[in-house]
């Protein structure tokens, strides 16, 4: 067996695997410790339940969202993470790896949708990126590991879409091997970084929703802090 | 010690204890025998052993209580606290290991209703009942006065509790005393099992001296470690006195040792060279005799360096001792190995990491240290018991705890559930399908091999005369009862040979465990057995090979060789060069192209 695929059956993939799900169970409580914590310390603990629930289901699937502003970021935005969930979960070598490590694994999608898809993926990442160098405001509002993890994701995305094709011009085991690790490493790191969102965004959307309505006045408050007393429509 | 040495520390106990809490939950869900390396023959293993280490380390709590409340030597007050601390941790920790140890946990309250008189495990389990009843009593006056049970009811129960402190502590000596002796007398039933060395019918007696030695010195070494962490609370004069009577209990143990085993006659075994005899020694000498003469000289004793290194060498001999007699010098006897597993050994490690990490607790929330009271800030401004509070660092820790506690158990789960890490020696081949044409898809990969198994059938027949030998072109070896056993029934692994023995078989139908020597002459090893055409005529050696070979290769190579050999003997012959292209039977349908033209 290739070293990728020993390294996708063996061990250290069911060390990453419990470290994925026990270090998400764990972001789920220091979340909702937040939560709870923010409910207490406010002054105000009047909440809006209903629109908060609302929101945060609206902002599941944020359609509404797509036209506002900076459309084509948005529909990249949209396109990204779409075809990121639909291409890592629903591919067929993929779940037969699953089924083979923890014993299940469900449908599949057929291949040539998901190699357009993986192309939109790609598209749309590189967007992502080129949005965060050369927009000035995203710019000044990145990290390091906003850009660690976007090239991340990108070497996941263009070495698996490469490595299958009959023009692929690197040894296909190679390109495998770079593939599974970078796969790895994001596995790894998704507990302890932003892209712990893959799981947990509707929770993630429920704390910002939260505190967002805990003082009367706290959305305005906000706006007025990032663009001055005359607010603009963000 | 800085800081940040101490988070580390406790960082690094807090994931023992993490990973033990892991071991802890697979010990209970797959059973003792499954989950440890105990097994009939040695039930006893490094539980026990370390559980006779607590206790030796506990000794120190009725020492120091009969010191200061029966002899009345005041000055030994200040560590009294800590000596009932540690008494009441050793004990904590002997029966939460106890629980692991037993096979039905759930019987533990049995010696309670059910009474047997003359069982030494009777005693023990109600020595044990009471004196840690006694020492939670001994030690609650310490929580209590713990400005959070400032209400009248706790002061009540506290002052009750120090009206009755006497009688508490006469019955804690009395019961530790009976306890410490009748550990020993346990393996007074055991003469055979244990080493000559470590056994003696005065086991009782050694098991007493021994733990209040090695109780007094677990106070100085703890001492020295509170000092270090928290710059406070030694005092170096007491545990120097200690350190001068030590030689009384230690000398005693090693002249009772030393004697019944002069006066047994077993001695001179003590000269033979074995590694137990080495051990044996060192004991005696290097951690017995030596730090008595250490302490035996004022100067020696009253630096710290010779203090902590005689109680180290102390505490060293009498561990050694206690899991020798219940661990090492037992194996030797039952002439099974025994080796702890992994969850196992970090239970084991896993309860004194916990106590070490509840003594902490308690040393910096309560006036433990001494008569010095902790900090006044930490005790005036209680600190709010709900959860969610800003003001406490309660979320940092979770997080720093929960973090660290998620590598942990990542670390130890599947290598202890023993998942099914795929078996990647075991490459499963996808059986041939069909008869007319075979679909040979031994990967599983899609892209499958036509074979026109009846057209190469019937060339087979013409040209080599008879069906059968054309058949046994491929079908070269067949089950019993069978004329066309497929290749991947016994090249049963895609990419790597494979035994095609199968050991249980052949002794199940030649007569189960007195078949041995059916196959096996002289010792039960695969060199000394009978090869397989001696009764398998069929099986003969193929070329090259003086005998049968029973590694099947790989389905690939077994496939590969089968048709290659031929069709490139065949495109030579016939002319026909592309007979022996890859694309000749590699056309590379896909699955679904082809089941449309299976019939």
């Amino acid at each position: 067996m290739p070293t990728w695929l020993l390294l996708a059956k063996g061990p250290a993939f069911y060390f990453i695997l419990v470290v994925f799900v026990v270090g998400l169970l764990r972001l789920v409580v220091l979340t909702v410790w937040d939560i709870a914590a923010a409910i207490r310390r406010a002054g105000d603990q009047r909440l809006p339940y209903g629109q908060v629930v609302r929101q945060t289901l609206s902002w599941i699937f944020p359609f509404h969202k797509l036209h506002r502003l900076r459309g084509f970021y948005s529909y990249a935005s949209y396109g990204f993470h779409i075809a990121f969930l639909l291409t890592a979960l629903f591919l067929r070598n993929h779940l037969d790896i699953l089924r083979d490590d923890i014993g299940f694994s469900w449908w599949a999608i057929s291949k040539p949708i998901l190699d357009v898809l993986t192309l939109a993926s790609i598209v749309g990442a590189a967007i992502l990126l080129f949005t965060r160098l050369y927009r000035a405001d995203s710019r000044h509002l990145s990290r390091l590991s906003d850009y660690l993890l976007l090239i991340l994701l990108l070497n996941i995305f263009v070495s698996g879409y490469v490595a299958g094709r009959a023009w692929n011009p690197i040894p296909y085991d190679g390109l495998m091997l770079f593939h599974t690790l970078n796969g790895m490493g994001l596995l790894l790191v998704s507990p302890f970084s932003k892209v712990a969102h893959c799981v947990l965004y509707p929770l993630i959307r429920l704390g910002s929703e939260v505190s967002w309505h805990l003082s009367p006045r706290g959305g305005r408050d906000v706006i007025e802090t990032l663009h001055g007393l005359e607010g603009r429509k963000i | 010690m800085n800081n940040m040495l101490r988070t580390w520390i406790k960082d690094g106990l807090w994931a023992i204890v993490f990973a033990a809490v892991v071991a802890a939950v697979i010990r209970f869900v797959v059973g003792l025998g499954a989950g440890s390396g105990l097994n009939d023959a040695t039930p006893w293993g490094m539980w026990i052993a370390f559980k006779l280490g607590f206790v030796a380390l506990a000794g120190g709590g009725f020492t120091l209580a009969a010191v200061v409340y029966i002899f009345h030597l005041e000055r030994f007050r200040p560590i009294l606290r800590r000596a009932i601390l540690m008494a009441l941790l050793g004990y904590g920790s002997f029966i939460v290991s106890l629980i692991f140890d037993l096979g039905l946990p759930w019987h533990i309250y049995m010696p309670i209703i059910s009474w047997q008189h003359h069982s030494v495990m009777f005693e023990i389990a109600w020595c044990v009942m009471l004196y840690f009843s006694v020492l939670v009593l001994e030690f609650s006056p310490v929580i209590l006065e713990h400005p959070l049970f400032k209400h009248k009811f706790f002061q009540v129960i506290l002052h009750g509790l120090h009206k009755a402190i006497l009688p508490l502590v006469i019955l804690g000596i009395v019961l530790s005393t009976l306890h410490q002796s009748s550990l020993g007398a346990l393996f007074l039933i055991m003469p055979h099992r244990v080493h000559p060395l470590w056994y003696s019918p005065w086991l009782p007696y050694l098991f007493f001296t021994s733990a209040i030695a090695a109780g007094m010195m677990a106070l100085v070494v703890e001492g020295f470690l509170v000092e270090r962490w928290f710059k406070r609370g030694m005092h170096f004069d007491l545990l120097e006195r200690l350190g001068a009577w030590v030689p009384l209990p230690l000398g005693l143990y090693l002249l009772l040792r030393l004697s019944d085993l002069f006066l047994r006659g077993v001695l001179p075994g003590a000269l033979d060279g074995s590694w137990q005899s080495i051990l044996f020694l060192t004991e005696i000498l290097v951690c017995g005799i030596l730090p008595i003469g250490l302490l035996a000289i004022k100067k020696v004793r009253e630096s710290r360096e010779g203090l902590l290194t005689s109680a180290i060498l102390i505490i060293a001999g009498i561990l050694s001792q206690r899991m020798s007699l219940s661990m090492f010098a037992m194996r030797q006897s039952t002439g099974l190995d025994y080796s702890p597993s992994l969850a196992e050994t970090l239970i084991a490690f896993g309860i004194p990491a916990a106590a070490l990490l509840i003594y902490l607790f308690f040393a910096e929330n309560l006036a433990l240290l001494g008569d010095e009271i902790p900090n006044p800030q930490a005790t005036a401004k209680l600190r709010p018991l709900w959860m969610f509070s800003q003001d406490t660092p309660g979320r940092i820790i979770f997080a720093r705890r929960s973090g660290l506690a998620t590598f942990a158990i990542a670390l130890i789960l599947p290598a202890m559930l023993n998942l099914p890490i795929s078996d990647t020696s075991a490459n499963a081949v996808q059986p041939a399908i069909g008869w007319e044409t075979l679909r040979i898809d031994g990967n599983q990969t899609g892209y499958i091999v036509d074979f026109p198994h009846v057209e190469h059938q019937e060339r087979l027949t013409e040209q080599l005369g008879s069906k059968e030998s054309a058949c046994a072109t491929c079908h070269h070896l067949n089950y019993p009862d069978d004329e066309a056993t497929s290749c991947s029934q016994c090249h049963t692994d895609y990419y790597q040979p494979i035994s095609i023995f199968n050991h249980t078989v052949h002794q199940k139908s030649l007569g189960g465990n007195v078949s041995c020597v059916e196959c096996h002459e002289t010792e039960h090893v695969r060199q000394s057995a009978a090869i397989c055409q001696d009764c398998h005529e069929t099986m003969t050696a193929q070329e090259g090979e003086s005998v049968f070979n029973p590694f099947a290769s790989s389905y690939k190579d077994a496939l590969h060789r089968r048709c290659l050999n031929c069709h490139e003997q065949k495109a030579v012959e016939l002319d026909k060069p592309e007979l022996a292209l890859c694309s000749t039977c590699h056309t590379y349908y896909e699955s679904d192209q082809l089941q449309t033209n299976l019939p």
